[in-house]
């Protein structure tokens, strides 16, 4: 049986994070029940795409998945076929759960939990628009762990404006004494339309400084590989055997089917996603069509393309032989001039026939994977 | 013996810009029968792209058209159109004498404006009599008496028969045919005379050679005639002569005193057939040339590179092409350490090079970098010798330089009374020496100064465009040499001088537009893994510094729901980018910044 990852996307918050452009609204709650039942119809007509395939991974993102109900993630999961060998995680804002919530979660077959934690300084919380604090967020991992749940991770953000290097250490110190089992670390990127950008336009807050922004991104690989935290990817790292199933098929082009909101697929060699609008969504399903949109067939030449900028975001890369294997071409024959320059820059390396990002192709990883564009 | 020819009428539409004076040529054409509206995309007379795009008429052509009016009586028009801009005042001028009347379209909710003006006292000073129109008066805020009074006014003259219009709808468009028979001459002329005929446009025809369009003045012009040019010297034999419809042609034995036609005569190059020549009988000259005629030369230089090297034989091939059917376009080969090798070119004005580089990008399918305008320097050295520049990089080193000059300009602006303080001041500003000032009417007010051309090529019909809400229209000429202090400007990024971005300023002004230019550069250079010192140097010495910082990070840390397509787009965005960069050593500059020495006062 082929295997299948599978995505869900919940657009909903209880407030809307100031560096947030992800599809979400804090001001739509009228719709949750329609969007539901719209997105459960969906699995349901996706049916013939699910048949014969085995469910190896599902992640319940947002907006905040736990901002509804325990009830409709049930729901929905029990749309799905799936064995307790598969990984289930669902993103949680700390505010948003309790006891109960956690132990219904269990039940449903729910068995890895990210926390959006985003910082352990409650001044830092407020600026960024989070509607919980340090202590919650402390609280509600113990809690998660003491209720059985064995694999959570948390998200942290760095490089935020009016972040101090002495604040994301006490962060990461404080965090790393906490029942993780994986930590995924982002480096702040401002976008466009949210309320960060416009913020830092008006010079309310300052622009985020880059060369600070990469002290905390070392200090993050050294302090977390003291507690036994690998970096296996850009952002994330884990105790060995932790790293997260479902990311990792991302980034080796494993297909994927995503339900909801904006969702993007990847199956039988197209890219696609649902429309990006709410009311379209729930309509179109309601007319008992898919809503899909910009379907993109992937060709060989565009596999190669994103093969390479999706597997050097791991640390191991990708060997040679993979690649001759897979695009039946040697990389480094094609590539020879390309590889030549940015071993001279030192932003890749090959050794053992293993290629890499290097320390400081990290900090510049678009710009090697450009060369490749 | 002078003869009136009663059945022909001559000539051109004239309009400010947006006014409706392609659409009512077309409507002209429609309704004496040329063809169907049906048949007929917009706009017929603007064949070009770029005209139809920008609204303007950059090469003149004409039509003839045959009106039966309602009595039965039947007329030849022909309607001869006018390129509109400053850089073709001269073309303009020539379109016009090749005219005996002028149509004067006005919008009747804008009223008169700026470009209007320029063009009326053109056809004034030709001795045309004028029909005034009001067009668009199906507009809500159309105001045709007001309009009318405002063209007695300000223009002094009749404008109470003047029609009311509407192009657009064909509204009373009978009524123009109709006043263009009363109120415009019929030409004069005997055709027995020796010929004189008037070369208001040519064009390059890969099959004919060049076509030559002409409004005899005097005396007949037939097949196998070995005709002359008066100015140019040259003789030739004709081999085919007629009249022009709209896209095409039709044949005929001669053309006599008083119309309008073409004809071919194997020639080669437009260069021999220059707009303003007087044709006439090789057997049988005319004892003088009609006037007017000026030999035009280009006053404004530039360098044109391919953004592509590979592209340079590309680049000469569209150049040349271009050159087929136009005379004032000058080029040579240059070379550049920043650019590589590319083209010097000479074009009559800004607007002239703007169009050249734009048609080569689009026609030609080509990308292009281009410099500073330039005007042509006389620089006295030490030793005695003089010589002439028109490239800042081959300017002589400062010690070996005794003295320079540069070309002044005689401008006339013509401006509402109201902004004619913000106008002054830019006058001022561009080192522009006071002449007078005179008074044409209630409203307007013609500014006369000696302006320094290098100061106009900078961007100065923009200025003038924003400190006069659109209404100054400028008009200028050479006056001659002038001594000035002046330096060379460099520009040094990473410590190495960019040939490219040199250019020629006066002493006073240097160092806020070296100032300028290395803010500007800062702000258009993207950062690089590495710090770049951005600099402004005369003769070595700095006098102005930027940095563009390094960047740190390139990296998107999140790879979100599984979006893939997302980070694909961005990637493509910032590899389109990047191939629109040149490398120059270790610095990649966009060719935006090549450009940014010309926009340095706004």
């Amino acid at each position: 049986m082929n295997k299948l990852r599978i995505y869900i996307h919940i657009p909903f918050c209880q407030s809307k994070c100031q560096y947030c452009d992800f599809i979400s609204y804090d001001n739509k709650d009228y719709l949750i029940d329609s969007y539901i039942d719209a997105l459960i119809r969906e699995i349901e007509f996706s049916n013939t795409l699910l048949k014969n395939k085995e469910i190896t991974s599902i992640f319940l993102g947002g907006g905040t998945p736990t901002y509804l109900p325990a009830k409709y993630i049930r729901k929905i999961l029990n749309k799905l076929t799936f064995t307790s060998k598969a990984e289930v995680s669902i993103e949680i804002n700390p505010e948003t759960v309790n006891k109960e919530k956690l132990f219904e979660y269990k039940k449903m077959g729910i068995n890895r939990l990210s926390f959006g934690v985003q910082s352990l300084d409650n001044k830092l919380l407020r600026l960024m628009g989070r509607i919980h604090d340090k202590q919650t967020a402390i609280n509600n991992i113990k809690l998660a762990n003491e209720l059985g749940f064995e694999n959570i991770s948390a998200d942290l953000i760095f490089g935020y404006p009016l972040q101090t290097l002495e604040m994301y250490k006490k962060t990461l110190d404080e965090i790393l004494t906490l029942p993780l089992k994986h930590l995924s670390c982002y480096s702040l990127s401002v976008e466009k339309n949210t309320t960060l950008h416009s913020m830092i336009n008006k010079k309310i807050l300052p622009t985020p400084n880059e060369q600070l922004d990469r002290q905390m991104y070392e200090i993050t690989e050294s302090k977390l590989l003291k507690y036994g935290f690998l970096q296996y990817e850009l952002s994330n790292y884990a105790i060995k055997g932790y790293e997260s199933k479902h990311n990792i098929g991302y980034w080796k082009q494993d297909e994927y089917l995503s339900f909801g909101l904006g969702a993007h697929s990847y199956y039988d060699q197209k890219r696609f996603h649902n429309t990006y609008d709410l009311p379209t969504y729930i309509c179109t399903i309601k007319q008992n069509q898919l809503p899909h949109e910009e379907i993109e067939n992937i060709t060989l030449k565009e596999q190669e393309k994103e093969f390479i900028m999706l597997r050097l975001r791991l640390n191991e890369g990708f060997s040679l032989d993979t690649f001759k294997e897979k695009f039946s071409n040697s990389f480094r024959a094609k590539y020879e001039l390309e590889i030549k320059e940015l071993i001279e820059k030192n932003l890749i390396q090959i050794t053992s026939n293993q290629v890499r990002l290097t320390t400081k192709g990290k900090d510049f990883s678009n710009q090697v994977f450009l060369m490749f564009f | 013996m002078s003869q009136r020819k009663e059945n022909i009428r001559n000539f051109s539409i004239i309009a400010h810009i947006d006014h409706g004076k392609s659409t009512l040529a077309d409507r002209i054409i429609e309704m004496t029968g040329l063809i169907s509206k049906r048949d007929m995309s917009a706009q017929i007379l603007d064949s070009m792209d770029l005209e139809k795009e920008r609204g303007i008429t950059i090469k003149s052509q004409a039509v003839r058209m045959t009106y039966h009016r309602p009595n039965g009586e039947e007329y030849i028009f022909n309607l001869i159109d006018t390129p509109g801009h400053v850089d073709f005042t001269y073309e303009v001028s020539r379109s016009l004498a090749a005219c005996d009347g002028a149509v004067l379209v006005v919008d009747a909710a804008q009223g008169i404006e700026a470009q209007t003006l320029a063009n009326v006292y053109l056809a004034l000073e030709g001795d045309l009599e004028i029909l005034p129109v009001i067009n668009k008066i199906d507009l809500p805020s159309a105001r045709p008496q007001h309009v009318k009074d405002e063209i007695e006014d300000v223009i002094g003259i009749e404008a109470s028969h003047a029609p009311c219009i509407s192009a657009k709808n064909g509204i009373n468009i009978e009524e123009v045919l109709e006043k263009i028979v009363d109120y415009l001459p019929p030409p004069e002329g005997d055709d027995n005379k020796p010929l004189q005929a008037l070369i208001f446009d040519s064009k390059y025809d890969q099959y004919k050679g060049v076509i030559v369009y002409i409004r005899v003045k005097e005396g007949t012009i037939s097949l196998n005639q070995i005709i002359k040019m008066m100015n140019t010297d040259k003789d030739y034999q004709i081999n085919e002569i007629g009249y022009m419809k709209p896209g095409g042609f039709i044949q005929s034995k001669k053309l006599v005193a008083g119309e309008v036609g073409y004809f071919t005569a194997s020639i080669k190059n437009v260069a021999f057939t220059r707009v303003g020549d007087t044709i006439t009988d090789a057997l049988n000259p005319a004892k003088k040339p009609l006037a007017g005629y000026k030999k035009v030369t280009p006053m404004v230089y530039c360098g044109i590179f391919p953004a592509d090297g590979a592209r340079y034989n590309d680049l000469r091939d569209a150049l040349e092409k271009l050159k087929l059917n136009d005379a004032s376009l000058l080029f040579e080969p240059e070379s550049s350490i920043a650019l590589g090798f590319g083209f010097r070119c000479g074009f009559l004005g800004l607007l002239h090079m703007e169009i050249i580089q734009e048609r080569l990008e689009r026609e030609f399918d080509l990308d292009l970098v281009t410099t500073a305008p330039s005007v042509i320097y006389k620089i006295t050295k030490n030793d005695g010798t003089i010589v002439l520049i028109d490239n800042p990089t081959n300017m002589p080193k400062p010690t070996e330089i005794k003295s320079m000059a540069e070309p002044i300009t005689k401008s006339a602006v013509i401006v509402p009374q109201e902004f004619m303080g913000n106008i002054m001041e830019l006058c001022q500003e561009r080192r522009g020496a006071y002449v007078d000032m005179v008074y044409l009417d209630d409203v307007r007010v013609q500014l006369n100064y000696e302006i320094p051309l290098n100061e106009i090529i900078y961007d100065f019909f923009d200025a003038l465009k924003s400190k006069s809400k659109g209404y100054a229209s400028l008009d200028y000429e050479i006056k001659g040499y002038e001594t000035a202090k002046l330096v060379k400007l460099d520009v040094l990024l990473n410590g190495d001088i960019i040939d490219a971005l040199s250019f020629v300023v006066h002493e006073s002004k240097a160092y806020a537009r070296g100032r300028r230019l290395v803010e500007k550069l800062k702000e258009t250079i993207p950062r690089h893994q590495f710090e770049i010192p951005v600099q402004a140097c005369i003769g070595g010495k700095i006098i102005a510094r930027e940095t563009v910082r390094a960047f740190r990070k390139d990296v998107t840390s999140k790879c979100y729901g599984g979006d893939i397509s997302r980070k694909k787009k961005l990637l493509q965005k910032q590899k389109e980018g990047k191939k629109r960069m040149r490398q120059l050593g270790s610095v990649e500059v966009p060719q935006e910044a090549f450009m940014s020495v010309l926009k340095l006062d706004t």
